[in-house]
Protein backbone atom coordinates (compact mmCIF):
# COMPACT_ATOMS: atom_id res chain seq x y z
CA UNK A 1 0.00 0.00 0.00
CA UNK A 2 1.27 3.46 -0.91
CA UNK A 3 -0.13 6.47 0.94
CA UNK A 4 0.81 9.95 -0.17
CA UNK A 5 -0.29 13.03 1.76
CA UNK A 6 -0.12 16.69 0.68
CA UNK A 7 2.42 16.07 -2.08
CA UNK A 8 3.76 19.30 -3.54
CA UNK A 9 6.30 19.63 -6.31
CA UNK A 10 7.58 22.36 -8.59
CA UNK A 11 8.05 22.32 -12.38
CA UNK A 12 5.76 20.58 -13.16
CA UNK A 13 3.61 21.72 -10.27
CA UNK A 14 1.64 19.61 -7.86
CA UNK A 15 -0.37 21.34 -5.15
CA UNK A 16 -1.04 19.18 -2.11
CA UNK A 17 -2.06 15.91 -3.70
CA UNK A 18 -3.43 13.11 -1.48
CA UNK A 19 -3.58 9.65 -2.99
CA UNK A 20 -3.76 6.07 -1.74
CA UNK A 21 -3.01 2.93 -3.70
CA UNK A 22 -4.61 -0.06 -2.04
CA UNK A 23 -3.82 -3.76 -2.38
CA UNK A 24 -5.98 -5.69 -4.79
CA UNK A 25 -7.30 -2.56 -6.46
CA UNK A 26 -6.72 -1.10 -9.88
CA UNK A 27 -6.41 2.62 -9.21
CA UNK A 28 -6.70 4.85 -12.24
CA UNK A 29 -5.23 8.34 -12.55
CA UNK A 30 -6.89 10.37 -15.29
CA UNK A 31 -6.82 13.98 -16.36
CA UNK A 32 -5.91 16.24 -19.27
CA UNK A 33 -2.36 16.75 -20.53
CA UNK A 34 -0.28 18.74 -18.09
CA UNK A 35 -2.38 17.80 -15.09
CA UNK A 36 0.70 16.37 -13.33
CA UNK A 37 -0.15 12.66 -13.63
CA UNK A 38 3.31 11.46 -14.69
CA UNK A 39 5.01 13.66 -12.10
CA UNK A 40 2.78 12.19 -9.42
CA UNK A 41 3.43 8.62 -10.55
CA UNK A 42 7.21 9.19 -10.51
CA UNK A 43 6.96 10.53 -6.99
CA UNK A 44 4.88 7.51 -5.95
CA UNK A 45 7.52 5.26 -7.49
CA UNK A 46 10.24 7.02 -5.52
CA UNK A 47 12.02 8.26 -8.65
CA UNK A 48 11.71 11.94 -7.84
CA UNK A 49 11.44 13.55 -4.44
CA UNK A 50 8.51 15.87 -3.79
CA UNK A 51 9.24 19.36 -2.48
CA UNK A 52 7.03 18.57 0.49
CA UNK A 53 4.56 15.95 1.60
CA UNK A 54 4.53 12.57 3.23
CA UNK A 55 5.01 9.22 1.52
CA UNK A 56 4.44 5.86 3.13
CA UNK A 57 5.10 2.43 1.68
CA UNK A 58 3.37 -0.38 3.55
CA UNK A 59 2.92 2.01 6.50
CA UNK A 60 6.58 2.96 6.72
CA UNK A 61 8.15 6.20 5.48
CA UNK A 62 9.78 5.98 2.04
CA UNK A 63 13.14 7.12 3.44
CA UNK A 64 13.50 3.89 5.40
CA UNK A 65 13.81 1.90 2.20
CA UNK A 66 17.12 1.54 0.40
CA UNK A 67 16.94 1.82 -3.36
CA UNK A 68 17.12 -1.92 -4.10
CA UNK A 69 14.64 -2.69 -1.34
CA UNK A 70 12.23 -0.05 -2.63
CA UNK A 71 12.69 -1.47 -6.12
CA UNK A 72 11.57 -4.89 -4.87
CA UNK A 73 8.34 -3.30 -3.58
CA UNK A 74 7.49 -0.95 -6.45
CA UNK A 75 7.69 -1.90 -10.11
CA UNK A 76 7.40 1.03 -12.50
CA UNK A 77 6.69 1.02 -16.21
CA UNK A 78 7.34 4.34 -17.87
CA UNK A 79 5.32 5.85 -20.68
CA UNK A 80 7.80 5.93 -23.52
CA UNK A 81 9.97 2.99 -22.60
CA UNK A 82 13.01 2.97 -24.77
CA UNK A 83 15.26 -0.03 -25.23
CA UNK A 84 18.69 1.18 -26.33
CA UNK A 85 20.31 -2.14 -27.27
CA UNK A 86 18.72 -4.84 -29.44
CA UNK A 87 18.48 -7.38 -26.61
CA UNK A 88 16.51 -10.55 -27.01
CA UNK A 89 13.21 -10.74 -25.18
CA UNK A 90 14.37 -13.21 -22.54
CA UNK A 91 17.36 -11.08 -21.52
CA UNK A 92 15.17 -8.04 -21.45
CA UNK A 93 12.54 -9.54 -19.16
CA UNK A 94 15.29 -10.90 -16.94
CA UNK A 95 16.55 -7.37 -16.28
CA UNK A 96 13.43 -7.05 -14.13
CA UNK A 97 15.19 -9.38 -11.66
CA UNK A 98 17.92 -6.79 -11.02
CA UNK A 99 16.49 -5.69 -7.64
CA UNK A 100 16.80 -9.28 -6.38
CA UNK A 101 20.44 -9.79 -7.29
CA UNK A 102 21.84 -9.49 -3.74
CA UNK A 103 18.78 -10.66 -1.87
CA UNK A 104 19.46 -13.64 0.39
CA UNK A 105 17.36 -16.57 -0.77
CA UNK A 106 17.37 -15.56 -4.40
CA UNK A 107 19.17 -17.72 -6.94
CA UNK A 108 19.68 -17.85 -10.70
CA UNK A 109 17.22 -20.77 -10.78
CA UNK A 110 14.54 -18.65 -9.14
CA UNK A 111 15.25 -15.83 -11.59
CA UNK A 112 14.88 -18.18 -14.56
CA UNK A 113 11.68 -19.63 -13.12
CA UNK A 114 10.14 -16.19 -12.53
CA UNK A 115 11.11 -14.97 -16.00
CA UNK A 116 9.55 -18.03 -17.62
CA UNK A 117 6.43 -17.65 -15.47
CA UNK A 118 5.79 -14.00 -16.29
CA UNK A 119 6.46 -14.58 -19.97
CA UNK A 120 3.85 -17.33 -19.88
CA UNK A 121 1.49 -15.06 -17.99
CA UNK A 122 1.56 -12.30 -20.61
CA UNK A 123 1.74 -14.81 -23.47
CA UNK A 124 5.15 -14.00 -24.93
CA UNK A 125 6.91 -17.31 -24.31
CA UNK A 126 7.27 -17.84 -28.08
CA UNK A 127 9.14 -14.55 -28.46
CA UNK A 128 11.98 -15.30 -26.06
CA UNK A 129 14.78 -15.38 -28.65
CA UNK A 130 13.42 -12.53 -30.76
CA UNK A 131 15.10 -9.14 -30.65
CA UNK A 132 13.01 -6.43 -29.02
CA UNK A 133 13.43 -4.18 -32.04
CA UNK A 134 11.90 -6.77 -34.36
CA UNK A 135 8.61 -6.87 -32.42
CA UNK A 136 5.32 -5.16 -33.19
CA UNK A 137 3.90 -2.48 -30.90
CA UNK A 138 1.53 -4.89 -29.20
CA UNK A 139 4.28 -7.41 -28.58
CA UNK A 140 6.61 -4.72 -27.25
CA UNK A 141 4.00 -3.51 -24.77
CA UNK A 142 3.57 -7.04 -23.42
CA UNK A 143 7.34 -7.62 -23.20
CA UNK A 144 7.80 -4.40 -21.24
CA UNK A 145 4.93 -5.33 -18.93
CA UNK A 146 6.54 -8.74 -18.40
CA UNK A 147 9.78 -6.94 -17.46
CA UNK A 148 7.86 -4.99 -14.80
CA UNK A 149 6.06 -8.13 -13.56
CA UNK A 150 9.39 -9.99 -13.25
CA UNK A 151 10.20 -7.67 -10.33
CA UNK A 152 7.43 -9.46 -8.39
CA UNK A 153 6.73 -6.28 -6.49
CA UNK A 154 3.62 -5.77 -4.40
CA UNK A 155 3.07 -2.45 -6.22
CA UNK A 156 2.87 -1.90 -9.95
CA UNK A 157 2.82 1.64 -11.31
CA UNK A 158 2.15 1.97 -15.01
CA UNK A 159 2.21 5.17 -17.04
CA UNK A 160 -0.16 4.99 -20.01
CA UNK A 161 0.59 1.40 -21.08
CA UNK A 162 -1.84 1.27 -23.98
CA UNK A 163 -1.29 4.47 -25.92
CA UNK A 164 -1.01 3.80 -29.65
CA UNK A 165 -1.95 0.13 -29.36
CA UNK A 166 -4.66 -1.59 -31.35
CA UNK A 167 -7.93 -2.04 -29.46
CA UNK A 168 -7.38 -5.76 -29.03
CA UNK A 169 -4.01 -5.17 -27.32
CA UNK A 170 -5.49 -2.39 -25.20
CA UNK A 171 -8.00 -4.84 -23.76
CA UNK A 172 -5.31 -7.49 -23.33
CA UNK A 173 -3.02 -5.20 -21.38
CA UNK A 174 -5.87 -3.89 -19.20
CA UNK A 175 -6.94 -7.44 -18.45
CA UNK A 176 -3.36 -8.32 -17.46
CA UNK A 177 -3.37 -5.40 -15.03
CA UNK A 178 -6.68 -6.59 -13.57
CA UNK A 179 -5.16 -10.06 -13.20
CA UNK A 180 -2.44 -8.54 -11.03
CA UNK A 181 -5.00 -7.11 -8.61
CA UNK A 182 -6.31 -10.65 -8.09
CA UNK A 183 -2.90 -11.43 -6.55
CA UNK A 184 -3.52 -8.62 -4.05
CA UNK A 185 -1.08 -6.28 -5.76
CA UNK A 186 -1.59 -2.50 -5.69
CA UNK A 187 -1.85 -1.37 -9.29
CA UNK A 188 -1.74 2.31 -10.19
CA UNK A 189 -2.24 3.26 -13.81
CA UNK A 190 -2.39 6.49 -15.76
CA UNK A 191 -4.98 6.29 -18.52
CA UNK A 192 -6.07 8.63 -21.26
CA UNK A 193 -8.95 6.51 -22.46
CA UNK A 194 -11.81 7.33 -20.10
CA UNK A 195 -13.88 4.40 -21.30
CA UNK A 196 -11.14 1.95 -20.37
CA UNK A 197 -10.80 3.66 -17.00
CA UNK A 198 -14.55 3.35 -16.47
CA UNK A 199 -14.54 -0.30 -17.49
CA UNK A 200 -11.49 -1.60 -15.64
CA UNK A 201 -10.58 0.62 -12.68
CA UNK A 202 -11.79 0.06 -9.12
CA UNK A 203 -11.04 3.59 -8.02
CA UNK A 204 -10.24 6.77 -9.89
CA UNK A 205 -8.39 10.00 -9.21
CA UNK A 206 -9.25 12.80 -11.61
CA UNK A 207 -6.49 15.39 -11.80
CA UNK A 208 -6.37 18.87 -13.27
CA UNK A 209 -3.70 21.59 -13.04
CA UNK A 210 -1.67 19.82 -10.37
CA UNK A 211 -4.58 18.97 -8.11
CA UNK A 212 -6.88 16.03 -7.53
CA UNK A 213 -10.31 17.46 -8.41
CA UNK A 214 -12.35 14.34 -7.83
CA UNK A 215 -11.85 10.87 -6.38
CA UNK A 216 -14.04 7.83 -5.96
CA UNK A 217 -15.65 5.00 -7.86
CA UNK A 218 -15.37 5.35 -11.65
CA UNK A 219 -19.08 6.09 -12.05
CA UNK A 220 -18.89 8.79 -9.36
CA UNK A 221 -15.83 10.50 -10.85
CA UNK A 222 -16.33 10.21 -14.59
CA UNK A 223 -19.52 12.26 -14.76
CA UNK A 224 -20.71 14.60 -17.44
CA UNK A 225 -19.95 17.68 -15.28
CA UNK A 226 -16.47 16.54 -14.20
CA UNK A 227 -15.42 15.68 -17.72
CA UNK A 228 -16.82 18.95 -19.06
CA UNK A 229 -14.88 20.90 -16.44
CA UNK A 230 -11.51 19.18 -16.74
CA UNK A 231 -11.33 18.04 -20.37
CA UNK A 232 -13.53 20.78 -21.83
CA UNK A 233 -15.59 18.36 -23.93
CA UNK A 234 -19.28 17.57 -23.91
CA UNK A 235 -20.10 13.94 -23.22
CA UNK A 236 -23.01 11.75 -22.34
CA UNK A 237 -22.37 8.97 -19.83
CA UNK A 238 -24.37 5.80 -20.52
CA UNK A 239 -24.33 2.47 -18.71
CA UNK A 240 -22.26 1.13 -21.59
CA UNK A 241 -19.67 3.91 -21.67
CA UNK A 242 -18.89 7.53 -22.30
CA UNK A 243 -20.11 9.00 -25.55
CA UNK A 244 -18.41 12.09 -26.88
CA UNK A 245 -20.95 14.03 -28.85
CA UNK A 246 -19.41 17.37 -29.41
CA UNK A 247 -16.00 18.93 -29.59
CA UNK A 248 -16.18 22.65 -29.11
CA UNK B 1 25.39 -13.50 -35.50
CA UNK B 2 24.76 -15.87 -32.64
CA UNK B 3 25.94 -14.97 -29.20
CA UNK B 4 28.25 -17.53 -27.66
CA UNK B 5 28.81 -18.52 -24.06
CA UNK B 6 30.61 -15.73 -22.28
CA UNK B 7 33.09 -18.07 -20.64
CA UNK B 8 34.16 -19.54 -23.98
CA UNK B 9 34.45 -16.08 -25.51
CA UNK B 10 36.72 -15.02 -22.63
CA UNK B 11 38.79 -18.21 -22.91
CA UNK B 12 39.28 -17.80 -26.65
CA UNK B 13 40.31 -14.16 -26.26
CA UNK B 14 42.64 -14.97 -23.37
CA UNK B 15 44.31 -17.70 -25.46
CA UNK B 16 44.79 -15.31 -28.38
CA UNK B 17 46.18 -12.69 -26.01
CA UNK B 18 48.76 -15.07 -24.55
CA UNK B 19 49.77 -16.03 -28.09
CA UNK B 20 50.28 -12.49 -29.38
CA UNK B 21 51.95 -11.47 -26.12
CA UNK B 22 54.49 -14.26 -26.55
CA UNK B 23 55.11 -13.27 -30.18
CA UNK B 24 55.50 -9.65 -29.12
CA UNK B 25 58.29 -10.60 -26.69
CA UNK B 26 60.38 -12.11 -29.49
CA UNK B 27 59.89 -9.55 -32.22
CA UNK B 28 62.32 -6.70 -32.63
CA UNK B 29 65.50 -5.62 -34.34
CA UNK B 30 67.53 -8.18 -32.38
CA UNK B 31 66.73 -11.90 -32.26
CA UNK B 32 66.86 -12.88 -28.61
CA UNK B 33 68.37 -16.17 -27.43
CA UNK B 34 66.41 -17.71 -24.58
CA UNK B 35 69.56 -19.22 -23.08
CA UNK B 36 71.23 -15.83 -22.99
CA UNK B 37 68.32 -14.17 -21.19
CA UNK B 38 68.05 -16.57 -18.31
CA UNK B 39 71.60 -17.88 -18.07
CA UNK B 40 72.97 -14.70 -16.55
CA UNK B 41 72.46 -15.66 -12.87
CA UNK B 42 72.05 -12.04 -11.92
CA UNK B 43 74.66 -10.98 -14.43
CA UNK B 44 73.33 -8.73 -17.16
CA UNK B 45 73.91 -9.88 -20.71
CA UNK B 46 72.92 -7.64 -23.64
CA UNK B 47 70.07 -10.02 -24.40
CA UNK B 48 68.74 -10.06 -20.86
CA UNK B 49 68.85 -6.26 -20.73
CA UNK B 50 66.90 -6.05 -23.97
CA UNK B 51 64.39 -8.57 -22.68
CA UNK B 52 63.81 -7.18 -19.19
CA UNK B 53 64.16 -3.49 -19.90
CA UNK B 54 62.73 -3.15 -23.39
CA UNK B 55 60.66 -6.05 -24.68
CA UNK B 56 58.86 -7.12 -21.50
CA UNK B 57 57.83 -3.64 -20.30
CA UNK B 58 56.76 -2.73 -23.80
CA UNK B 59 54.62 -5.82 -24.27
CA UNK B 60 53.15 -5.51 -20.77
CA UNK B 61 52.32 -1.87 -21.41
CA UNK B 62 50.54 -2.85 -24.63
CA UNK B 63 48.42 -5.32 -22.63
CA UNK B 64 47.64 -2.90 -19.79
CA UNK B 65 46.91 0.08 -22.04
CA UNK B 66 44.93 -1.93 -24.60
CA UNK B 67 42.86 -3.58 -21.88
CA UNK B 68 42.15 -0.21 -20.29
CA UNK B 69 41.08 1.36 -23.59
CA UNK B 70 38.87 -1.62 -24.49
CA UNK B 71 37.25 -1.75 -21.06
CA UNK B 72 36.76 2.01 -20.84
CA UNK B 73 35.22 2.01 -24.33
CA UNK B 74 32.78 -0.76 -23.43
CA UNK B 75 31.79 0.93 -20.16
CA UNK B 76 31.38 4.27 -21.90
CA UNK B 77 29.18 2.81 -24.67
CA UNK B 78 27.08 1.02 -22.07
CA UNK B 79 26.77 4.05 -19.84
CA UNK B 80 26.00 6.43 -22.70
CA UNK B 81 23.79 3.81 -24.38
CA UNK B 82 25.53 4.76 -27.59
CA UNK B 83 27.67 2.59 -29.87
CA UNK B 84 29.64 5.66 -30.96
CA UNK B 85 30.92 6.52 -27.49
CA UNK B 86 34.67 6.32 -26.96
CA UNK B 87 36.74 6.29 -23.75
CA UNK B 88 37.64 9.94 -24.31
CA UNK B 89 34.16 11.20 -25.15
CA UNK B 90 33.77 13.14 -21.90
CA UNK B 91 37.10 14.93 -22.26
CA UNK B 92 38.94 12.68 -19.81
CA UNK B 93 41.55 11.49 -22.31
CA UNK B 94 42.35 14.94 -23.64
CA UNK B 95 42.39 16.28 -20.07
CA UNK B 96 44.99 13.67 -19.17
CA UNK B 97 46.93 14.46 -22.35
CA UNK B 98 46.83 18.21 -21.70
CA UNK B 99 48.15 17.89 -18.15
CA UNK B 100 50.90 15.54 -19.36
CA UNK B 101 51.86 17.94 -22.14
CA UNK B 102 52.03 20.78 -19.62
CA UNK B 103 54.50 18.75 -17.54
CA UNK B 104 56.52 17.72 -20.59
CA UNK B 105 56.53 21.34 -21.76
CA UNK B 106 58.35 22.29 -18.58
CA UNK B 107 60.67 19.33 -18.98
CA UNK B 108 59.27 17.30 -16.09
CA UNK B 109 59.50 13.62 -16.95
CA UNK B 110 59.23 12.07 -13.51
CA UNK B 111 57.71 8.58 -13.42
CA UNK B 112 55.62 9.62 -10.42
CA UNK B 113 54.51 13.04 -11.55
CA UNK B 114 53.28 12.08 -15.02
CA UNK B 115 50.62 9.50 -14.04
CA UNK B 116 49.56 11.80 -11.23
CA UNK B 117 49.14 14.68 -13.68
CA UNK B 118 47.28 12.38 -16.06
CA UNK B 119 44.78 11.31 -13.43
CA UNK B 120 44.37 14.88 -12.24
CA UNK B 121 43.81 16.07 -15.81
CA UNK B 122 41.33 13.32 -16.51
CA UNK B 123 39.47 14.03 -13.29
CA UNK B 124 39.44 17.79 -13.88
CA UNK B 125 37.99 17.34 -17.36
CA UNK B 126 35.25 15.01 -16.09
CA UNK B 127 34.36 17.33 -13.20
CA UNK B 128 34.13 20.24 -15.65
CA UNK B 129 31.77 18.19 -17.81
CA UNK B 130 29.62 17.23 -14.83
CA UNK B 131 29.47 20.84 -13.62
CA UNK B 132 28.35 21.92 -17.07
CA UNK B 133 25.69 19.23 -17.17
CA UNK B 134 24.37 20.01 -13.69
CA UNK B 135 21.40 17.92 -12.70
CA UNK B 136 20.41 17.39 -16.33
CA UNK B 137 20.71 13.68 -17.05
CA UNK B 138 20.34 13.99 -20.81
CA UNK B 139 22.96 12.07 -22.76
CA UNK B 140 23.00 14.71 -25.50
CA UNK B 141 23.94 17.45 -23.03
CA UNK B 142 26.62 15.17 -21.57
CA UNK B 143 28.13 14.56 -25.02
CA UNK B 144 28.00 18.26 -25.89
CA UNK B 145 29.82 19.14 -22.67
CA UNK B 146 32.42 16.47 -23.48
CA UNK B 147 32.91 17.91 -26.97
CA UNK B 148 33.40 21.36 -25.44
CA UNK B 149 36.03 20.16 -22.96
CA UNK B 150 37.79 18.17 -25.71
CA UNK B 151 37.93 21.28 -27.88
CA UNK B 152 39.35 23.43 -25.09
CA UNK B 153 42.00 20.82 -24.26
CA UNK B 154 42.99 20.46 -27.92
CA UNK B 155 43.31 24.25 -28.20
CA UNK B 156 45.48 24.42 -25.08
CA UNK B 157 47.75 21.69 -26.40
CA UNK B 158 48.04 23.50 -29.72
CA UNK B 159 48.91 26.65 -27.79
CA UNK B 160 51.69 24.86 -25.90
CA UNK B 161 53.08 23.50 -29.19
CA UNK B 162 52.89 27.02 -30.59
CA UNK B 163 54.80 28.50 -27.67
CA UNK B 164 57.34 25.71 -27.35
CA UNK B 165 60.83 27.24 -27.06
CA UNK B 166 62.55 25.16 -29.76
CA UNK B 167 61.69 23.08 -32.83
CA UNK B 168 63.00 20.01 -30.97
CA UNK B 169 60.58 20.61 -28.11
CA UNK B 170 57.71 20.93 -30.62
CA UNK B 171 58.78 17.68 -32.24
CA UNK B 172 59.02 15.94 -28.87
CA UNK B 173 55.60 17.07 -27.71
CA UNK B 174 54.04 16.33 -31.05
CA UNK B 175 55.45 12.82 -31.23
CA UNK B 176 54.42 12.16 -27.63
CA UNK B 177 50.85 13.10 -28.55
CA UNK B 178 50.82 10.51 -31.34
CA UNK B 179 51.29 7.66 -28.88
CA UNK B 180 54.10 5.20 -28.29
CA UNK B 181 54.72 2.20 -26.09
CA UNK B 182 58.49 2.38 -26.28
CA UNK B 183 59.22 4.64 -23.33
CA UNK B 184 58.09 2.53 -20.38
CA UNK B 185 60.23 0.78 -17.80
CA UNK B 186 59.05 -1.89 -15.37
CA UNK B 187 59.07 0.78 -12.65
CA UNK B 188 56.73 2.97 -14.72
CA UNK B 189 54.41 0.01 -15.09
CA UNK B 190 54.42 -0.72 -11.38
CA UNK B 191 53.58 2.89 -10.55
CA UNK B 192 50.79 2.92 -13.08
CA UNK B 193 49.41 -0.48 -12.06
CA UNK B 194 47.97 0.69 -8.74
CA UNK B 195 45.53 3.34 -10.04
CA UNK B 196 44.90 1.14 -13.04
CA UNK B 197 43.67 -1.81 -11.01
CA UNK B 198 41.50 0.39 -8.80
CA UNK B 199 40.09 2.05 -11.92
CA UNK B 200 39.34 -1.31 -13.55
CA UNK B 201 37.63 -2.47 -10.38
CA UNK B 202 35.39 0.61 -10.28
CA UNK B 203 34.53 0.24 -13.97
CA UNK B 204 33.70 -3.47 -13.63
CA UNK B 205 31.81 -3.15 -10.34
CA UNK B 206 28.54 -1.90 -11.81
CA UNK B 207 28.38 -4.15 -14.84
CA UNK B 208 24.74 -5.16 -14.31
CA UNK B 209 23.66 -1.58 -13.68
CA UNK B 210 24.81 -0.87 -17.24
CA UNK B 211 22.45 -3.59 -18.48
CA UNK B 212 19.53 -2.03 -16.66
CA UNK B 213 20.43 1.37 -18.13
CA UNK B 214 19.31 -0.09 -21.47
CA UNK B 215 15.88 1.17 -20.41
CA UNK B 216 17.08 4.68 -19.61
CA UNK B 217 17.70 6.29 -16.25
CA UNK B 218 14.12 6.42 -14.92
CA UNK B 219 13.43 2.73 -15.31
CA UNK B 220 16.96 1.90 -14.15
CA UNK B 221 16.46 3.81 -10.92
CA UNK B 222 13.02 2.24 -10.50
CA UNK B 223 14.88 -1.08 -10.55
CA UNK B 224 17.12 0.10 -7.74
CA UNK B 225 20.11 1.51 -9.60
CA UNK B 226 21.49 4.54 -7.79
CA UNK B 227 22.08 6.56 -10.94
CA UNK B 228 24.11 9.29 -9.24
CA UNK B 229 26.36 6.81 -7.46
CA UNK B 230 26.87 4.94 -10.73
CA UNK B 231 27.99 8.16 -12.39
CA UNK B 232 30.51 8.80 -9.58
CA UNK B 233 31.93 5.27 -9.87
CA UNK B 234 32.34 5.64 -13.62
CA UNK B 235 33.86 9.12 -13.41
CA UNK B 236 36.44 8.06 -10.81
CA UNK B 237 37.10 4.73 -12.54
CA UNK B 238 37.69 6.45 -15.89
CA UNK B 239 39.88 9.13 -14.32
CA UNK B 240 42.11 6.58 -12.63
CA UNK B 241 42.38 4.12 -15.52
CA UNK B 242 42.61 6.49 -18.50
CA UNK B 243 44.56 9.05 -16.47
CA UNK B 244 47.18 6.45 -15.55
CA UNK B 245 47.59 5.14 -19.10
CA UNK B 246 47.73 8.28 -21.23
CA UNK B 247 50.80 9.95 -19.67
CA UNK B 248 52.81 6.79 -20.38
CA UNK B 249 51.47 6.00 -23.87
CA UNK B 250 50.30 9.29 -25.34
CA UNK B 251 47.04 9.33 -27.25
CA UNK B 252 46.00 6.03 -28.83
CA UNK B 253 42.72 6.31 -30.70
CA UNK B 254 40.06 3.98 -32.00
CA UNK B 255 40.85 0.93 -29.84
CA UNK B 256 38.19 1.82 -27.28
CA UNK B 257 35.70 2.74 -29.99
CA UNK B 258 36.12 -0.23 -32.33
CA UNK B 259 36.67 -3.12 -29.92
CA UNK B 260 33.26 -3.15 -28.20
CA UNK B 261 31.72 -2.71 -31.61
CA UNK B 262 33.35 -5.85 -33.00
CA UNK B 263 32.44 -7.93 -29.96
CA UNK B 264 28.89 -6.76 -29.36
CA UNK B 265 27.24 -9.32 -31.68
CA UNK B 266 28.96 -12.14 -29.78
CA UNK B 267 27.60 -10.99 -26.44
CA UNK B 268 23.90 -10.75 -27.24
CA UNK B 269 24.23 -6.94 -27.00
CA UNK B 270 24.23 -7.08 -23.21
CA UNK B 271 26.59 -4.32 -21.93
CA UNK B 272 27.81 -6.31 -18.91
CA UNK B 273 28.91 -9.24 -21.05
CA UNK B 274 30.96 -6.89 -23.18
CA UNK B 275 33.29 -5.60 -20.47
CA UNK B 276 35.90 -8.32 -19.90
CA UNK B 277 35.94 -9.49 -23.54
CA UNK B 278 36.51 -5.86 -24.62
CA UNK B 279 39.42 -5.53 -22.19
CA UNK B 280 41.01 -8.70 -23.58
CA UNK B 281 40.38 -7.77 -27.22
CA UNK B 282 41.69 -4.24 -26.62
CA UNK B 283 44.89 -5.76 -25.26
CA UNK B 284 45.14 -8.12 -28.24
CA UNK B 285 44.70 -5.32 -30.76
CA UNK B 286 47.23 -3.04 -29.11
CA UNK B 287 49.83 -5.82 -28.81
CA UNK B 288 49.36 -6.66 -32.49
CA UNK B 289 49.55 -2.97 -33.44
CA UNK B 290 52.77 -2.67 -31.47
CA UNK B 291 54.21 -5.71 -33.26
CA UNK B 292 53.42 -4.06 -36.60
CA UNK B 293 55.01 -0.80 -35.51
CA UNK B 294 58.24 -2.73 -34.91
CA UNK B 295 58.04 -4.78 -38.12
CA UNK B 296 57.12 -2.04 -40.58
CA UNK B 297 60.40 -0.56 -41.66
CA UNK B 298 60.17 3.19 -41.52
CA UNK B 299 63.19 5.38 -40.91
CA UNK B 300 61.64 6.83 -37.78
CA UNK B 301 59.59 4.29 -35.80
CA UNK B 302 55.91 4.58 -36.72
CA UNK B 303 53.89 6.02 -33.79
CA UNK B 304 51.35 3.50 -32.57
CA UNK B 305 48.58 6.08 -32.16
CA UNK B 306 48.94 6.96 -35.83
CA UNK B 307 48.80 3.30 -36.82
CA UNK B 308 45.65 2.57 -34.77
CA UNK B 309 43.94 5.61 -36.29
CA UNK B 310 45.03 4.82 -39.84
CA UNK B 311 43.77 1.24 -39.57
CA UNK B 312 40.90 1.94 -37.17
CA UNK B 313 39.40 4.82 -39.15
CA UNK B 314 38.59 2.98 -42.38
CA UNK B 315 37.64 -0.10 -40.38
CA UNK B 316 35.13 1.95 -38.47
CA UNK B 317 33.78 3.44 -41.69
CA UNK B 318 33.34 -0.09 -43.05
CA UNK B 319 31.54 -1.15 -39.87
CA UNK B 320 29.11 1.74 -40.11
CA UNK B 321 28.32 0.99 -43.75
CA UNK B 322 27.87 -2.69 -43.01
CA UNK B 323 25.65 -2.13 -39.99
CA UNK B 324 23.87 1.08 -40.95
CA UNK B 325 20.55 -0.68 -41.34
CA UNK B 326 20.86 -2.30 -37.92
CA UNK B 327 22.02 0.87 -36.19
CA UNK B 328 19.14 2.32 -34.32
Amino acid sequence: MIEATSICSAEPDLFGVDINLEPGKLTGIVGPNGAGKTTLLKILAGLTKPVSGELNLNEQPFELFQSLERARHIAYLEQYSFVHWPLDVWQLVKLGRYPHRDRPGNSPQIDTQVVNDVMQQVGIQDLSTRTFHSLSGGERARVLLARALAVQADHLLVDEPIASLDLKYQFEIMQLLVDQTNNNICVGVILHDLNLALKYCNFIYLMDKGKVVSRGLPTQVLTQENIKQTFDIDVKVHDTGIEIYSLR
Amino acid sequence: MKSIQQSSLILILAAILSGVFFVSLWIGPIDLEVTQIFSGRGEATPHSVIFWEIRLPRSLLAVLAGATLGLAGAVMQGYMRNPLASPGLLGNASGAALFSVILLYFGIRSAFMLPLAGMLGSFTALILVLLMVGSNASITVLILAGVAVNTVCAAMMALLLNLAPSPWAVRDLYLWMQGSLSNASLTDLMIMAVPLVIGWYLLLKNDQALDVLTFGEDTASSLGVDVEKLRIYIVIGLSLAIGAVIPVTGIIGFIGLVVPHILRPFTGNLPSRLLIPSALAGAILLVIADIFVRIIATGQELRIGILTSIVGGPFFIALIIKHRKELF
